[in-house]
């Protein structure tokens, strides 16, 4: 019987800090180990006895490329609990917030960390160097993606303008169609990015995915809708904690979540774009055909395709909603405050964001609790190592790592958000 | 007044106002303001808080000079001004950080090569720093070295914008 042991030190293009241990024991995969080391942070902990009002600018900084994932979770989580709900152009504005994020965080995966796989370099610079007009392009679009967030958040990392009930200031329609002229370019780019990324060349991997995404009757999911999955859930996000789990495991710092009766599952781009995909804007789906993506897409690494068309979709949202904008009379909603227990599930770039919050009669903070994307893909990456592993074993050493830091770096997992880097150590034995 | 003859100079205050001698660039920043805004420097862009590297190849698009404070551990004694002449290959690597969660000056400096995107001259500060405490301001030898530096930067603008109006 083989045995053989491949270790890495660092895997790169990822966010946040982690390691990852293969044993192999001649065909068979005994052991996938997704370490996650860097030390908890107790943003739990240090929400309590806050005044919720705090919170948006507490969870922010939880993130510094998915800030407003933490912010929308927490203001409807905290809206919830208060008996409250944020319509009009309020509800709009935080839907082109989102839309700004979704665009710097997914083309800073797509061109910086996802690319260099696909293309043979061992990072963007290298990339770069060879490919300088697709990385410029990347570039340009993060920018118009950074511009969204600094208009509407104030600054474009870690926004300090959200506020439960709505915003401190809400933007001028001038402020607003300022950006139209980039933001049309950025649209005409991002049609130029999903025909480029569907010409990569994709490892043939498959495997029958849960995937597990918020849905609503009208539009592709952001900040609202019920939580559904492939397999029939259908709940609504008051009923998370009734059906998906955390679980410590002695090798990650980060919790790993389940579904109670099913186990892992997936969330993130290609769980959104399989449950959700007729809800994507027209332009969006005629790309999608275009490039022959049809769902159910069960190939992780097309994630990459995925992730490109929710770039479109966003640039064509956020033009869509700039051009019916109508400022709010008041960028904020009053608040009644009121003791009570509040969830709050948004769809941050890399999936699912579950927050839980319980006020007092003072609005003061007494528990929270917040789920973040790569805690629930923790277990559907190391599924999906092994099953990979086990498919590639006639890799060389070389080429199966690189492999499965592609397979790692297809979830875009955010480790700093799931507490934070990652070592890779393959053991053949 | 942006007089258009002058080319565009930005200062990048790197590191954490809230952890001690790593504030030494916007401690330095703070007082750079007062000098540097009145017209006789032209266009000055001041910065703080872009630290990875995409955002500091955004920051420095259009500069003729760049210029980024940071502070430093190196053996050094604290207070001792590192000056980088920064351009290519030139940073060391180690000076980069060793998260992937962003990357910093060196990939920065390493991708604006790739691209051709590198400003005309670039300059990097460093004060060697000891003490990195949560809410504490930069000690002393550090804050006399950053007081060096406001005085460095102000007469290095001086003399760009002097070098200017002489090719003009």
């Amino acid at each position: 019987m083989t045995r053989k042991t491949i270790k890495v030190d660092y895997l790169a293009r990822v966010e946040g800090e982690g390691a990852l241990h293969i044993n192999i024991k001649g065909a068979k995969v005994e052991d996938v180990r997704l370490e996650i080391f860097e030390p908890p942070r107790f943003f739990e902990a240090f929400l309590r006895g806050r005044h919720f009002s705090e919170a948006p600018d507490i969870v922010a900084r939880i993130c510094g490329i998915c800030p407003v994932a933490y912010q929308m979770s927490a203001v409807h989580a905290l809206e919830n609990a208060l008996g409250l709900r944020v319509t009009g152009s309020l509800r709009d504005l935080r839907r082109l917030l989102y839309c700004g994020e979704w665009i710097e965080s997914h083309v800073l995966h797509i061109y910086m960390l996802h690319a260099p796989d696909f293309l043979g370099y061992p990072g963007a610079i290298e990339m770069a160097k060879d490919h300088r007009e697709i990385v410029e392009r990347g570039l340009k679009m993060k920018k118009i993606g950074n511009e969204l967030l600094r208009v509407l958040g104030g600054r474009a990392i870690h926004p300090i303008n959200v506020k439960v009930g709505g915003f401190f200031k809400s933007p001028s329609r001038n402020e607003l169609t300022s950006l139209i002229t980039s933001l049309q370019w950025a649209r005409d780019a991002a049609i130029e990015t999903v025909r480029w990324a569907a010409k990569l060349r994709f490892p043939q991997f498959e495997r029958d995915y849960e995937f597990v995404a918020l849905k609503h009757p009208d539009e592709y999911p952001m900040n609202e809708g019920r939580l559904v999955s492939s397999a029939g859930l259908d709940i609504d996000v008051a009923a998370y904690e009734s059906h998906f789990a955390e679980t410590h495991v002695p090798h990650s710092t980060a919790l790993h979540s389940k579904l109670i009766e099913s186990g892992s599952y997936l969330v993130g781009p290609m769980a959104r774009f399989n449950l959700n995909h007729d809800h994507l804007t027209p332009l969006t789906q005629q790309l999608a055909s275009e490039v022959d993506l049809t769902a159910p897409c069960l190939n992780p690494f097309k994630s990459i395709i995925v992730r490109s068309l929710e770039v479109l979709h966003a640039f064509d949202e956020a033009l869509n909603l700039i051009n019916a904008y109508v400022p709010p009379p008041e960028p904020c909603i009053d608040l009644p405050v009121k003791a009570g227990v509040g969830f709050g599930c948004t769809e941050a770039p890399r999936g699912l964001l579950f927050h839980r919050f319980e006020i007092d009669d003072d609005g003061m903070i007494l528990d929270a609790r917040i789920v973040p994307p790569t805690s629930q893909n923790q277990g559907m990456i190391e599924e999906d190592l092994r099953d990979l592993v086990e498919r590639n074993l006639q890799l060389g050493d070389d080429q199966l790592q690189a492999r499965c830091e592609q397979a790692i770096r297809n979830y875009d997992p955010c480790i700093s958000c799931a507490t934070h880097f990652l070592n890779l150590t393959v053991q053949r034995q | 007044v942006n007089a258009p003859e002058h080319g565009k100079v930005v200062i990048l205050a790197m590191g954490n106002r809230w952890r001690g001698d790593d504030a030494i660039g916007p401690w330095v920043l703070d007082r750079l303001k007062p000098w540097l805004s009145g017209p006789s420097f032209g266009p000055c862009t001041l910065l703080e808080g872009v630290n990875d590297a995409l955002g500091i190849v955004s920051a420095w698009e259009g500069a003729e000079l760049f210029v980024a404070i940071d502070a430093a551990v190196s053996g050094a004694p604290p207070g001792t001004i590192h000056r980088v002449q920064a351009s290519g290959d030139v940073l060391p690597k180690a000076i980069g950080r060793c998260s992937s969660h962003g990357s910093g000056l060196a990939e920065a400096i390493a991708l604006g090569e790739a691209l051709h995107r590198l400003p005309a001259a670039m300059t990097i500060y460093a004060v060697e720093s000891s003490s990195f405490e949560p809410g504490t301001p930069p000690t002393g030898l550090v804050q006399a070295a950053g007081n060096t530096l406001v005085e460095t930067l102000v007469d290095s603008v001086a003399a760009f914008r002097a070098k200017e109006c002489k090719h003009a």
